[in-house]
């Protein structure tokens, strides 16, 4: 089976619609608590999206024509993802080890959380939107 | 060099660096601190912890680097593929205490049939089961912690002033009433860890499991005890309060942890509403050891005046735990009088009336050996006593730091319910 432009653009809103459930889900997450069908739900839809956000920026360079002034944008945001990945990381590790140490305030600690883990899914949402905008322009692509 | 170049060279240089740091992290996965020592035994306490998110990290890296290395693909194939292959080598290792966690989960739930019986599992009722996790492991709580509940903490109460030191508590209580939840007010006395002679009571005695206890309806109390200001060690732990130094040996910090039971008998335990007719005894490492000698000698001649004779022990709960103590931190040598010496050792102590014993360890531990926590449970069970071993494949020392990983979750789950079967007990 070929991979052309169709394909792209539906696992583009599979992944769109898992970047925002994971970000409904992770509000949930604190409202209604543990449960576990939910939980393991959201698990498997954070270890989807993640991998697909992956190969989605794999996929980009790749397949994006970096001359085009839309092409340069994707490339660039595909860095920016990749440093939002990673600053969420270090936001994510800052937070969890330190929700042990007293000598934080819980607003802190929460907030490296929280900010390590939605950044990731809202710059996801925004990338995959990008290029789900972008995949009917012909001169982006090196689909043939 | 243009300024876009001089910066893809730069993030090439720090991903390289990245790679690097998530290849020792690996190493240390598999191997602790006990090859290199030094520092790497204090390393070795983040590294299973945040192997989840180095995976993360050395995968985020390794697109980072073929995005600089695009134009390599097709003038050198052979570099830009070896540095993908590298990245995610590294990245696969670095998966492995994830990998492991369906092996931790089968292993404990063996050792709950060992101890409790088949079916164990259904002699928790369902309206208790709602207030525990539900899953030995969520990935979705990896990262967004698992939620706190409405709890009370007051902090720095004294308990003990004397040989020129103060030992004060922590004590983390439930908001709702205590006999509404599983704990019921039960009592675990939290003893921290620090080689003896470091160490104290916060930020290093796992504040996260305690206030996740608390809101189980157990009451709390994180104590000091007097720390030997004469002996040194290597791989001491930091927050160490001045004002509980001095020329001790073992027998004196028992001793301390008698005083507080015996406060706890005739106040703390009014004051808080904690429930004397079921105590545990829990402790990390050095504090480990001592939760045994508490929990385990509780019945045992030697310490019959040292404890308060009015609580019921219902369970030891050691953490990466040496089996006894090293004979140089007590008075007399054990050649000299080898009763001392048997007095503070677990398997010495236990006999077929203690209470049941929960221990935890990571198979990477470079302080305490996962071939001792093994020969523990093996002695501990053949002196009669009952004994859960949680095996934490590629954990090092003291990690349960973490409430969330794959770790942590998973110790939570079982010790949640160890101490609910346990409290019914008698």
């Amino acid at each position: 089976m070929k991979f052309g432009r169709e394909q792209v653009k539906y696992v583009c809103i599979i992944l769109s619609g898992a970047n925002i459930a994971s970000i409904i889900l992770g509000i949930l997450h604190y409202i209604i608590g543990l449960n576990i069908v939910i939980g393991t739900i959201f698990s498997i839809l954070i270890v989807l999206a993640w991998f697909l956000n992956v190969a989605l920026i794999v996929f980009d360079d790749y397949k994006v024509v970096k001359n085009s002034s839309i092409g340069k944008r994707i490339n660039r945001f595909g860095y920016g993802f990749v440093g939002v990945q990673i600053i969420a990381i270090f936001c994510l590790i800052g937070g969890l080890f330190t929700l042990n140490a007293n000598w934080f305030s819980p607003v802190l600690q929460y907030s490296l959380i929280w900010i390590g883990f939605f950044s990731f899914f809202v710059y996801a949402s925004l990338f995959s939107y990008l290029n789900i905008k972008a995949l009917n322009n012909r001169e982006v692509w090196k689909f043939e | 060099m243009n300024k876009l170049r001089i910066v893809k060279v730069i993030l090439g240089i720090l991903s390289i660096l990245m790679l690097i740091w998530g290849a020792f992290w690996a190493y240390m996965l598999f191997f602790g601190g006990r090859i290199l020592r030094g520092i790497t035994i204090v390393i070795e306490e983040f590294v299973a912890q945040s192997s989840v998110l180095m995976l993360a990290l050395c995968i985020a890296v390794t697109i980072l680097l073929m995005k600089l290395l695009a134009s390599r693909r097709v003038k050198h194939p052979k570099q830009y593929y070896a540095i993908i292959i590298i990245g995610l080598t590294i990245s696969g290792f670095n998966a492995a205490s994830l990998l492991a966690t369906p092996y931790t989960i089968l292993n404990a739930e063996q050792e709950f049939e060992d101890a409790f019986g088949v079916n164990w599992g259904n002699s928790i009722p369902l309206n208790v089961q709602n207030y525990f996790l539900p899953s030995p492991y969520l990935f979705s709580s990896h990262f967004l912690s698992i939620p706190e509940k409405a709890i009370i903490v007051e902090k720095d109460i004294l308990f003990y002033t004397g040989e020129n030191i103060t030992l004060y508590f922590d004590v983390y209580r439930p908001v709702e009433p205590a006999s509404l939840l599983p704990g019921n007010g039960s009592i675990i006395i939290n003893l921290h860890p620090g080689a003896w002679m470091s160490g104290g009571k916060g930020t290093w005695n796992m504040i996260s499991t305690s206030k996740y206890l608390a809101g189980q309806g157990y009451v709390v109390f994180d104590i000091e005890y007097g720390l030997i200001d004469w002996f040194e060690y290597g791989a001491a732990a930091p927050d160490t309060p001045e004002y509980v130094m001095g020329n001790f040996t073992i027998e004196d910090q028992v001793r301390h942890i008698g005083i507080f039971t015996n406060r706890c008998e005739s106040e703390f335990a009014a004051t808080y509403g904690a429930n004397l007719d079921s105590v545990y005894f829990m402790g990390r490492s050095a504090g480990a050891h001592l939760a045994g000698v508490a929990g385990l000698g509780y019945n045992y001649d030697f310490h019959n005046t040292t404890f308060s004779p009015n609580m019921v022990v219902k369970g030891v709960i050691p953490l990466y735990s040496p089996s006894a103590a090293p004979e140089f931190l007590l008075k007399e040598k054990r050649s000299a009088n080898p009763d001392l010496y048997n007095a503070y050792d677990l398997v010495h102590l236990a006999d077929d009336e203690d209470p049941p014993v929960l221990i935890f360890q990571g198979t990477s531990d470079g302080q305490v050996r996962i071939e001792g926590a093994i020969e523990l449970e093996e002695d501990l069970e053949s002196k009669g006593t009952d004994c859960c071993l949680l095996m934490f494949p590629f954990a090092g020392h003291a990690n349960d730091f973490v409430l969330s990983t794959n770790i942590g979750q998973v110790w939570i789950y079982y010790l949640e319910r160890f101490l609910y079967l346990t409290q019914n007990i008698s």
